[in-house]
């Protein structure tokens, strides 16, 4: 069993007032023009992890990968290669080719740095399959869970697996050229056989995991 | 978000080259009670992985205060636990690929960066919750070291670290995360960091550098 639960609290939302983190319209717009940061969620999550064997799964992970960035204490490097790396980890253990990718939920805080960043890392590790794979951030819905965020966008990512539909990356007011992404802006349904999904941190800590249909 | 990455390329002054003590030295160990740990040799052994250095803090009665780390404020955590890093991968035995000196500092390594910490950082968090019960404000670098990845950011770009940073609250199952890092090819190398503020009324922390042990020393028990 892997659990997490976030609730947010005074202490956190003053720290990210503080920090000059949060949204200021309200809204999270993740890779969207005009973005303006975060805004806490609360979330709660379990699932249940267990070697393959004859039980039938939701969905299986077929790989993972985490790297760090060795850069910044809070700021994610430029160039994205950190999260790069995990990414190229999580399809090489799967053996999965980037053109088979069919969904990507991105960490998309909705801030101006790390969104510029996680497109690179996504253009550096998909390389063409970067402008093709639909990407969406979850975070413009359920906001950013902090601790239960990784476990609560796998979930979503397993949910996106076995449903056939793509989750809305929602809040979107237009292009930011540098967050050359196919964004999930309308509804649409997809026949995914694999899915990744990504979420970096504070000092550098990326990780991706990547999962497969049941 | 001001502080831009030369801002924290502060080298903090070494202390050593003091050897690698096992435990804290005696006067220290009577003054502060029994030393925290983040692993034994013995119990890195029984996990397949050796210590290729270590450090504490505090290592004398000298250890009073952690040198200032620029972009942390208010709390010891994390002045502390960058010096005990800094203190023991500058007792890094050389390795090929892999350098400590200052003037060849690009060169990188694959090692993973981990702060184990039941407590976190007391000081922060207390300071920070005093603060919003008065209505106060609170300054942009409280955000900044908000949670113990920040420190393991420094210590990872101080040192060009490029494994996974990883922080635990359960300080019991960081061998075994630090041994699944290096058998996964996650990492070459990791850096346990295992520290706790106010411990016999002290800051104490604890610095090991792991790496795989070779196939005949592996299988022993604790």
């Amino acid at each position: 069993m892997v659990a997490a639960g976030y609730l947010v609290d005074a202490d956190q939302y003053a720290l990210f007032d503080a920090g000059r983190a949060l949204a200021l319209d309200g809204r999270v717009r993740p890779f969207s023009a005009g973005r303006g940061g975060l805004l806490l969620g609360d979330a709660v999550g379990a699932l249940v992890l267990e070697a393959a064997g004859e039980a039938e799964p939701l969905a299986r992970i077929a790989g993972w990968g985490r790297s760090g960035d060795a850069y910044h204490v809070i700021k994610p490097r430029p160039d994205g290669l950190g999260l790069a790396r995990a990414i190229t980890d999580a399809l090489h253990r799967g053996g999965v080719a980037p053109a088979e990718v069919g969904y990507v939920n991105a960490h998309g805080s909705g801030t101006k740095q790390s969104d510029v960043a996680e497109s690179a890392a996504l253009r550096a590790a998909l390389g063409e399959a970067s402008g093709k794979v639909p990407v969406s951030s979850t975070k413009s819905v359920h906001g950013q869970a902090l601790e239960a965020g990784a476990l609560l966008e796998l979930i979503l990512t397993i949910a996106a697996l076995g449903a056939g539909r793509l989750p809305l990356n929602a809040g979107y007011l237009g292009p930011d050229d540098d967050c050359p992404l196919a964004l999930v802006l309308e509804p649409a349904v997809a026949d995914l056989e694999y899915a990744l999904t990504l979420n970096v941190a504070f000092g550098g800590a990326n990780t991706a995991l990547l999962v497969g249909a049941a | 978000m001001s502080h831009t990455t030369e801002a924290f390329a502060f080298v903090p002054e070494q202390k050593g080259p003091a050897g690698p003590p096992q435990n804290l030295p005696t006067d220290l160990t009577a003054a502060y009670g029994r030393a925290i740990t983040a692993t034994t040799p013995r119990q890195a052994a029984a996990a397949g992985l050796v210590i290729h250095a270590e450090a504490h803090w505090p290592e004398s009665v000298h250890d009073h205060a952690p040198p200032s780390l620029p972009g942390f404020i208010v709390s010891s955590f994390s002045p502390i636990a960058a010096e005990t890093a800094a203190r023991c991968l500058s007792r890094r035995p050389p390795t090929e690929g892999i350098t400590t000196s200052k003037t060849t500092s690009k060169t990188t390594s694959n090692t993973a960066v981990l702060i184990a910490t039941a407590r976190g950082d007391r000081e922060s968090a207390a300071h920070v919750a005093r603060t919003v019960a008065d209505a106060g404000l609170l300054g942009p670098l409280l955000f900044f070291q908000s949670v113990p990845n920040a420190v393991a950011g420094h210590i990872a770009a101080r040192w060009h670290l490029t494994g996974p940073v990883v922080c635990l609250a359960d300080p019991a199952s960081a061998l075994e995360t630090a041994a699944l890092l290096i058998e996964d090819g996650d990492a070459d190398e990791v850096l346990l960091v295992r520290i706790e503020q106010g411990t016999g009324g002290h800051d104490q922390a604890h610095a090991v550098l792991l790496g795989a042990a070779a196939p005949e020393t592996t299988g022993a028990t604790p």
